[in-house]
């Protein structure tokens, strides 16, 4: 029989035993925010410090404290996945962010990845063959690039600069084939950027392209056919003396199955045609070969715009003092003068102040100047010069697209201005071609144009103010409400019922105030959010 | 653990020049002759001394348990254990009383099981010649047997307000279980700094002792891993709690004992950040708390000469158990800043958890 008195000492050495567990844990470290995002309600902040994330809900029911998910080793930067409703409104935004990883490069189980984030989860991780450090997200964000960038050079002894990972976002992670591990064959040159084409049908199939742009060559990829090889397409000699073309520019003509090339280098617009492979008896090799044009500019090529309907598909090209109009199918260039240079172009639908009809038009600029062109694309091979006009405006720094040519559907074709330093914007009507003059005390760089509310959102950093600019043609009227707070960043969610705006400040545990979009002076219904990067 | 020893040595080092001044102020005690034991007793016996003659001799029944047995050769007729008893108590006061091993009671009369009643007629007897040596009883085994279930429900409560007072200094450390205390401090142990007192209240026939105690502790801890932004991480704590203590003894010098508490934790924390003047929070929480432990204390022997129990002693104990305490929410709220006119809401930062199991180290006192 064991007694009381018996058991006491055995009880205390139970209590001796447990209280021994325990002991020191990892120090965590101070919080290095390297990405603030906006998906549908929530706010997303990436601690590359601790390799986690935290998530803000600013959705019907603000709360302070926040989500944290954890990270795959050293994240290096985070992007909003894009959302497929840029090509098809009735598509469904995937609503995920994208977050590339390093992993522990002294760790074969812990490579680098990419994570994909939803609100209430890390949703997928892709693991990746090499520590890239940036990656390209095609338009309609089904497909994603990992890549190293041009001024990389990563922890590593050895490493292949033309090595890419390539993600069907669509699909899980599957080893071997998604994500698809291809080294990109050039000339010596690492790549410079990768482009993504809309669908286009070649040969009887919906396919997307990859291209990748070297300084004188191109690289062609079916996204559709990751196991078929590259298309290598060399534009210009690897002589050393051979004429630079270095590529910038790129546009899909998907009608005809046509990509434009341009280099800042180079005169010459390099056209690829895409034609079916009379017979495919392989299938490891492409259904498709491309064949390639060169048209002659006679000038320094500074923008390219494609325009018309099938028929009567034109190249619009900016090129100094001059415009040129290039049919596509004759490849007969038009050369027009303008009144102002212009380094720059927007083509727009729209009205003018002459003609009351809708046709294709084009507003030229160079940023810097004081002056914009406009051009109306109707007939302009006959009537060249005299479809310019050029409107005088303050000199100014950028051009913000807004209204319908940001992609909004009931509003005017408006562009901001921004001029330099303290002296505001203009908001220019295409349509009317008006300017109205915007004052401000602050400088508008890094205004933040809003397709959803039609309007142009300013905070700029260190000022306790925020504003915006509702862009109504009848009534430009800046309205601004002044925070407890300096501002850090600003983060809009106004695509859903609950339109709200995110203003962070400055705070090692996570300020932000909460504000209504439509109600922005009201300072009942605002809101300030402490303490988020605390974590759960 | 150098803090730990530290407040231990300093504990000990006040308690004696406490308990030192206390002693001087006490009469001295008689000194008490030590009693020999008879090899042939058993089972284990004590022995009352032989008086001298002419004094009438007299046995002291001991404390439950050991029993007095003289090798006394003849009992007169007619003279009952418990008459020469009390005819001791009023003799020349010198009979001393028997040390009871391992108890800070003296000794007292409990009536043995077993014994036969005292009739009033046989006390009021005059004692019969001297010099004489009587066996005041030999208790029968049934009455001595510990395992004896119906002698056990008999013994009462022996005594009341008449024990001595214990001084505990200790130092209580309470595990936290989860990683929330990890933003106070490296590791999962809070420790705790406390006084208490004591006091004998009451004392059972079976050897054990209970004590109803009032102490207080006090805890404080900053900078731990955990939430690195915050330039401060203060938890502070003070303690206000009533126990009782069951103590039996294994030896002389060894006692078990356990132990329940119950009283008041007044927490206090505050936190700030190093980037703003308006990132300072503070919480204040009151709630109930509430330990049971046992354990294991050693001190040093009754001096000689003194009442058993009655004599300062100093101690050492240890204890193990488990707390048990509302979770403390850590929800940040700070004074509005100067200019404020948004509401604000601060985040939620979880809860502490305050349950645990705890190990108590501690130096004692008893006066």
């Amino acid at each position: 029989m064991v007694s009381f008195k018996n058991l006491v000492p055995v009880t205390f050495l139970l209590a001796v035993g447990v209280a021994g567990c325990g002991g020191d844990r990892s120090k965590e470290q101070p919080a290095n925010i390297i990405a603030s995002l906006a998906l549908s309600d929530h706010a997303v902040f990436i601690d590359q410090a601790n390799d986690r994330a935290f998530l803000l809900d600013v959705g019907a029911s603000p709360n302070p404290s926040s989500k944290v998910l954890g990270l795959p080793k050293r994240p290096l930067l985070a992007q909003r996945r894009l959302s497929p409703t840029v090509l098809d409104p009735n598509a469904t935004d995937p609503d995920e962010v994208l977050v590339l990883s390093a992993g522990d490069v002294d760790s074969s189980e812990i490579g680098p990845s990419i994570a994909v984030l939803k609100k209430d989860q890390v949703a997928r991780t892709y693991p990746l063959p090499a520590p890239f450090d940036s990656i390209v997200q095609s338009p309609d964000g089904r497909y994603v690039v990992a890549k190293f960038g041009q001024d990389n050079s990563p922890n590593r002894l050895l490493f292949n600069r033309n090595e890419t990972a390539i993600i069907d976002l669509t699909q899980p992670p599957e080893e071997g084939k998604n994500p698809v591990d291809r080294t990109i064959r050039g000339f010596g040159d690492p790549p410079k950027r990768i482009l993504f084409s809309p669908p286009m049908t070649i040969n009887g199939e919906a396919r997307q392209l990859a291209l990748v742009l070297f300084k004188q060559v191109v690289a062609i990829l079916d996204l559709n056919h990751l196991d078929r090889p590259e298309f290598t397409i060399e534009l210009g000699a690897n002589a050393p003396d051979a004429p630079a073309i270095d590529l910038e520019q790129v546009l899909f003509d998907t009608n005809e199955n046509k990509i434009y090339l341009r280099g800042t280098a180079s005169t010459d617009i390099y056209v690829v045609q895409l034609a079916a492979r009379d017979a495919v008896v392989d299938a490891s090799k492409n259904d498709f070969v491309p064949s390639l044009n060169q048209l002659g500019g006679g000038a320094q090529l500074k923008d390219m715009a494609l325009y018309g309907a099938e028929a009567d598909r034109r190249l619009l090209v900016a090129a100094g003092g001059n415009a040129l109009v290039i049919d596509a199918d004759s490849n007969r260039v038009t050369t027009v003068p303008l009144p102002a240079a212009a380094t720059n172009m927007l083509v727009f639908r729209g009205r003018s102040p002459q003609v009351d009809t809708v046709d294709t038009r084009a507003l030229l600029y160079s940023e810097g100047s004081s002056d914009v062109v406009f051009l109306d694309l109707g007939q302009i091979e006959d009537r060249k010069a005299r479809n310019a006009e050029r409107l005088k405006v303050s000199p100014y720094e950028k051009v913000i697209p807004l209204g319908k040519a940001l992609g909004g559907t009931d509003t005017d074709n408006l562009v901001m201005l921004l001029h330099s330093g303290t002296l505001g914007a203009s908001i220019l009507n295409l349509d009317l071609r008006t300017v109205s003059r915007i004052s401000t005390q602050v400088d508008l760089e890094g205004g933040l144009p809003d397709p959803f509310l039609n309007r142009v959102w300013v905070a700029p950093r260190s000022q306790d103010k925020l504003g915006f600019v509702e862009l109504d043609p009848n009534k430009i009227q800046p309205t601004e409400v002044r925070l407890d707070y300096p501002v850090s960043d600003l983060l809009l969610f106004t695509q859903g019922t609950q339109k709200r705006v995110l203003v962070t400040h400055p705070s090692s545990i996570g300020r932000a105030t909460l504000l209504e979009a439509n109600a922005l002076r009201d300072v009942k219904q605002a809101i300030v959010l402490e303490g988020y990067l605390l974590g759960e | 653990m150098k803090k730990l020893a530290i407040a231990s040595w300093f504990s000990v080092a006040t308690s004696v020049a406490h308990c030192a001044s206390a002693q001087t102020a006490k009469p001295a005690a008689p000194e008490s002759p030590k009693a020999e034991v008879p090899k042939a007793a058993a089972p284990k016996a004590q022995v009352a001394p032989t008086p001298p003659p002419p004094a009438p001799v007299v046995e002291t029944p001991a404390p439950p348990g050991p029993q007095a047995e003289t090798p006394t050769p003849s009992t007169p007729s007619g003279t009952t254990p418990e008459s020469a008893a009390l005819v001791g108590s009023e003799g020349s006061g010198g009979t001393p009383d028997a040390p009871s091993p391992a108890s800070d009671f003296p000794p007292v009369l409990n009536p043995v099981d077993g014994a036969p009643e005292a009739r009033p007629s046989e006390v009021s007897r005059p004692t019969v010649s001297a010099p004489r040596v009587i066996a005041i009883h030999e208790a029968t085994p049934a009455a001595v047997t510990p395992n004896d279930g119906s002698s056990r429900k008999s013994r009462p409560l022996s005594t009341v307000f008449n024990g001595s007072l214990r001084t505990y200094f200790d130092v209580n450390g309470v595990w936290n279980l989860d990683d929330s205390y990890q933003l106070f401090d490296n590791s999962d142990v809070n420790w705790r700094f406390g006084v208490s007192a004591g006091y004998d209240l009451l004392k059972f026939g079976t050897g054990w002792v209970l004590s109803p105690e009032l102490g207080w502790s006090h805890e404080g801890a900053t900078g731990g891993p955990n939430s690195p932004q915050l330039s401060q991480k203060e938890i502070t704590g003070d303690h206000f709690f009533s126990a009782i203590r069951g103590r039996y003894s294994l030896v002389s010098w060894l006692e078990s004992f356990g132990r329940l508490q119950g009283g008041l934790a007044w927490t206090r924390v505050d936190l700030a950040a190093s980037t703003a003047q308006a990132d300072n929070f503070s919480i204040d929480d009151k709630a109930p708390e509430f330990q049971l432990g046992a354990g294991l204390q050693a001190r040093t022997p009754d001096s000689d000469g003194a009442p058993p129990g009655e004599s300062l002693s100093l101690g050492m104990m240890v204890e193990g158990g488990y707390q048990l305490a509302p979770a403390l929410a850590l929800k940040l709220e700070r004074d509005p800043s100067a200019g404020q006119r948004f509401t604000v809401l601060t985040s939620d930062l979880g809860e502490l958890s305050r349950s645990g199991p705890f190990i108590r180290f501690g130096a004692f006192a008893r006066f």
